[in-house]
């Protein structure tokens, strides 16, 4: 980790790293998609963060990183929230946009950081996102919408994706224009996105092991 | 460049924060509204219940006065004539006597006609409503008639018991406020079920008039009715038909109500 961070800074990537390990501890009896996601988001920023002490180049990970994150989001809102008769083409397309993305990816390098398919990902996850908040509010099953995980996950993806999309759509060009300027929206605003997800993630696995949920009817 | 993208990134998450609370406030509208609905719905359920329960006190207190100042003081007059009679013997007296039992008979008989009709329990819907628009017609106030192109079969108890109370219940209404001069009754055994038509040339009620009046404190009548058709499944409606006013019951006979 480079010297001139300063100890704000420092604590702020510390505790970002460190974030998901509540919601991998509050969701582990769960084992569904979103957990999993957790768990690999976990290793992989703890991997990140051990990359940077050592000052080893780690953008490859990143590729394989928005890979595993597409496909685990992708699988908990199809099942989540995919009509019974659409979800075989969903599972489809999802495939589709994986093999695009490895393919794409490895023709650019799979060295870098492929951060325009990365935008487009994140774009995706805030479509469904959307989809997921309009099927809270079509089924009204919890008397108080915060304490419905579904919704708790689709807020918490909502604000991560929206925030990290428009950093890596100008990615490329900020990295030559304005390279201060990136890592500090990677420090000051990723970070605590990430750290934002991972606790309201955590939250919402805790309601759903609490289970004290009131239909509305 | 580098203040465009930070705009860029705000206005992402202020409108990401936006779309959640109108999540959050439109689903809180959602549930109020519902539980207005809910609220309402269980308002008019008491309303339903007090005015039946009403309806039957009602019922209670006419039948006890009916008794008491009828009946009773019937009986107390031939309780007199035969204390007359014991000391006197007299063959009028005795004649006096009989006649008025003859006529405490016939009504405790009216009571309990009203209370139940036995012609409903022993002969069914069809020769109870021909009975009943006869007696209605015999006041000369109002022509009554009845007609059942196709025979009734005997129905459900409870199903007769309540489309001949809803049909009561009506005509007095009809009476009472329309100011009609005739009444057609018919009854039309179909596959759905059991269409019962009244059609009246008075000032009659409507669909919307119909729901505002059992909707409202009141009109226990009305809400008997309610109750009556809710009990059989039954549904009403109005409508006109030329100028005259028609009311149409329908009532699902499954196999059970058969």
């Amino acid at each position: 980790m480079p010297d001139n961070l300063s100890l704000f800074t420092k604590v702020l990537i510390y505790l970002s790293t460190l974030s998901g390990l509540p919601a991998v501890m509050a969701g582990r009896n769960k084992r569904s998609a979103i957990w999993l996601y957790v768990l690999l988001s976990f290793i992989f920023d703890v991997n990140g963060t051990v990359l940077r002490l050592m000052d080893i180049p780690r953008f490859w990970a990143s590729n394989l990183f928005f890979l595993v994150e597409f496909l685990c989001f992708s699988c908990y809102f199809i099942g989540a929230i995919c009509p019974q008769k659409y979800k075989k083409i969903a599972y489809y397309l999802t495939g589709a946009m994986v093999v695009y993305f490895v393919i794409h990816t490895s023709i650019k390098s799979v060295w870098h950081t492929n951060f325009v398919d990365g935008a487009i990902l994140y774009g995706i996850y805030i479509f469904y996102c959307l989809c997921g908040l309009a099927k809270v509010i079509q089924e009204i099953e919890y008397v108080m919408i915060e304490r419905n995980p579904t919704f708790i996950f689709c807020v918490a993806i909502l604000l991560y994706a929206s925030g990290s999309f428009i950093i890596l759509l100008f990615e490329n060009k900020l990295l030559y224009l304005e390279n201060g300027l990136i890592l500090s929206l990677w420090l000051y605003v990723r970070n605590p996105l990430n750290i934002f997800k991972n606790l309201l993630i955590a939250y919402g696995f805790v309601l759903m092991n609490k289970n004290k949920w009131v239909r509305s009817s | 460049m580098g203040s465009l993208v930070i705009t860029a990134i705000a206005v992402m998450l202020l409108l990401s924060v936006g779309i959640v609370f109108f999540v959050v406030l439109y689903q809180r509208r959602v549930i109020k509204h519902q539980e207005d609905i809910r609220s309402i719905n269980e308002r008019k359920q008491i309303e339903l219940i007090q005015a039946s329960i009403r309806g039957e006190e009602e019922e209670r207190m006419r039948i006890a006065s009916e008794l008491h100042d009828d009946v009773g003081a019937t009986l107390s007059s031939v309780r007199l004539f035969l204390h007359a009679a014991r000391r006197s013997s007299d063959a009028e007296i005795l004649d006096q006597s009989r006649d008025l039992l003859d006529d405490s008979i016939r009504k405790v008989r009216n009571i309990s006609h009203k209370l139940q009709p036995a012609l409903l329990q022993q002969l069914g819907l069809q020769a109870s409503l021909e009975s009943f628009a006869a007696m209605l017609s015999k006041t000369g106030n109002i022509t009554i008639e009845y007609s059942c192109p196709v025979p009734l079969p005997r129905l459900n108890d409870n199903v007769e018991l309540s489309v001949y109370r809803i049909l009561q219940e009506l005509t007095s209404n009809i009476l009472k406020h329309a100011h009609a001069s005739s009444i057609t009754i018919e009854t039309l055994l179909l596959p759905a079920g059991l269409r019962t038509v009244i059609v009246h040339d008075g000032e009659g009620l409507t669909e919307t008039s119909y729901k505002e009046l059992t909707y409202k404190k009141g009109a226990i009548g009305l809400k008997n009715i309610v109750n009556r058709l809710k009990s059989v499944n039954a549904s009403i409606s109005f409508d006109m038909q030329g100028d005259a006013y028609r009311i149409i019951i329908e009532t699902p006979l499954s196999e059970k109500r058969l």
